[in-house]
């Protein structure tokens, strides 16, 4: 693996709270069978489009809010939301890993970054998290810390 | 019985060549049958997003969970932006994660650093913003720097010493942040957060965030709370967050840099009994999870008719 990609799955893997560290295990597993699986894995839209490689950005923010939607899904609400974003970030490594081998596909610092901000607008999109939701729990969080250092 | 060994090696994508497909089915921690083999078939092939019908029961939404999922959000974008080096996702990050309040601070972004350091990390960023606050001539690059340097450890030690007992110097007076935090300051420390609170307040009063944080509320609400879909996030989702945090540094500064610096600083300190821990779990999770009563040979070697007769065996498969 990319040293880029396996130091930010490493330093991910580092900082998942011990709460989610479970059900972050759990879509893990289930995400990487999914990728994986060779009759899944033919149908990866990095795999299938040959122009993937130049597209990755678009692409595989894209196909991993699918996914996270499947394991969603499949888990019945069960696990947390937190874990999927989690698993979502580490599979998104994971897949770029995958082009990278398979499609001769470059990531750069630049494409991560573009393709985790992208994916996390997806995300919060999929948990149904608005702008405005987002904005008042940023406030919220703020008056907290504030009234903490006080 | 698999041994431990066998167990782990059947957890593992790639290793062993001829241990069948990996991440077979004793290791799945639900059931992926065929009909999610075929919605997983559409993984990157959609030309929208996800099949929209059925997002609306995928929806989580309570709104104390919001505030959780915001910070998990962030330090995602924060480690991934340290890693990359992209400011603008560090600082997304930051900001984000101020929406789990303190208790993400010291659980979650500051994960392996002790609640003791992460607050004092956090009144640490915040006397160095205030600093920046006193201080109109400094830039947010210098402040940042400032911040990160105070939030390693050797400054967290010499800190709060030199709060309580300030070096008494004459001239300079939090002229230069950086200086002032330093473990060997010449400067005194600002005294209080009340500029920095102050002026966060101010400039979250009169809704900065509100208006600068998001491009168009009105029209990319619309397109989120559309149930009909996932909408396609417009490039503006974060943009005005960034341009936010460019404008009022002092405000997402200490948190981005108390994010940044946890990561960076007094998590790496920790980090190797971290990950130590974390592997030990990851190694029992799948050793439990392979080991399933239904499967174990022991269960499946006696014969019909005597399992359930709680006795021992000889041999294997006979009663004694």
């Amino acid at each position: 693996m990319n040293p880029m990609l396996q130091k930010a799955k490493d330093d991910l893997e580092a900082n998942i709270p011990d709460q989610y560290k479970e059900d972050y295990l759990r879509y893990l597993v289930a995400g990487l069978k999914l990728i994986n699986d060779p009759k899944s894995h033919e149908r990866l839209m990095i795999i299938k489009n040959k122009n993937a490689k130049n597209r990755l950005v678009e692409m595989v923010p894209k196909g991993v809010t699918n996914l996270a939607l499947v394991l969603l899904e499949q888990s019945r609400k069960a696990l947390s939301a937190e874990g999927l974003i989690f698993a979502a970030m580490t599979l998104t490594i994971e897949i770029l890993d995958i082009a990278e081998r398979e499609v001769g596909a470059t990531v750069t610092k630049e494409t991560l970054a573009a393709i985790t901000k992208k994916l996390v607008e997806n995300l919060f999109a999929l948990l149904k998290v608005s702008p405005q939701q987002l904005q008042e729990a940023i406030v919220s969080g703020y008056n907290e810390i504030q009234g903490a250092t006080k | 019985m698999i041994t431990k060994s066998e167990a782990l090696r059947l957890g593992m994508p790639i290793g062993d060549p001829f241990g069948g497909p990996a991440y077979g089915e004793l290791n799945m921690p639900f059931a992926i049958g065929p009909s999610v083999a075929a919605a997983a078939a559409s993984i990157g092939t959609a030309a929208t997003l996800g099949t929209a019908a059925s997002i609306g029961t995928a929806a989580l939404a309570t709104a104390s969970a919001i505030g959780t999922i915001a910070a998990v959000a962030g330090t995602v974008m924060s480690v991934v932006g340290l890693v990359t080096g992209d400011n603008d996702l560090i600082k997304l990050g930051g900001i984000i994660g101020i929406a789990g309040g303190v208790t993400s601070l010291a659980s979650g972004a500051l994960a392996g650093a002790t609640g003791l350091a992460a607050t004092t990390a956090a009144q640490t960023a915040t006397q160095t913003a205030a600093q920046a606050t006193q201080a109109p001539a400094q830039t947010g690059a210098q402040a940042m720097q400032a911040a990160t340097k105070a939030i390693t450890p050797q400054g967290l030690v010499n800190l709060p010493q030199n709060i309580v007992n300030p070096p008494s110097v004459s001239g300079g007076l939090l002229a230069n942040a950086e200086q002032a935090i330093t473990p060997t300051m010449t400067t005194p420390i600002a005294p209080t957060t009340t500029a920095v609170n102050s002026a966060a307040s101010a400039a979250l009063d009169n809704a900065a965030i509100g208006n600068a944080a998001f491009n168009n509320p009105t029209t990319l609400g619309k397109d989120v709370l559309d149930t009909t879909k996932v909408p396609k996030q417009t490039k503006s989702f974060f943009d005005k967050m960034v341009s936010f945090a460019d404008k009022h540094p002092y405000i997402t500064l200490g948190i981005a840099q108390t994010v940044a610096g946890g990561i960076s600083g007094m998590v790496q300190a920790a980090s190797d009994q971290e990950k130590l821990d974390y592997q030990r779990g990851v190694d029992d999770w799948k050793y439990t999870n392979v080991n399933t009563p239904g499967r174990s040979r022991a269960t499946v070697n006696v014969p019909a008719n005597t399992r359930t007769t709680p006795t021992s065996f000889t041999k294997k498969g006979t009663l004694t």
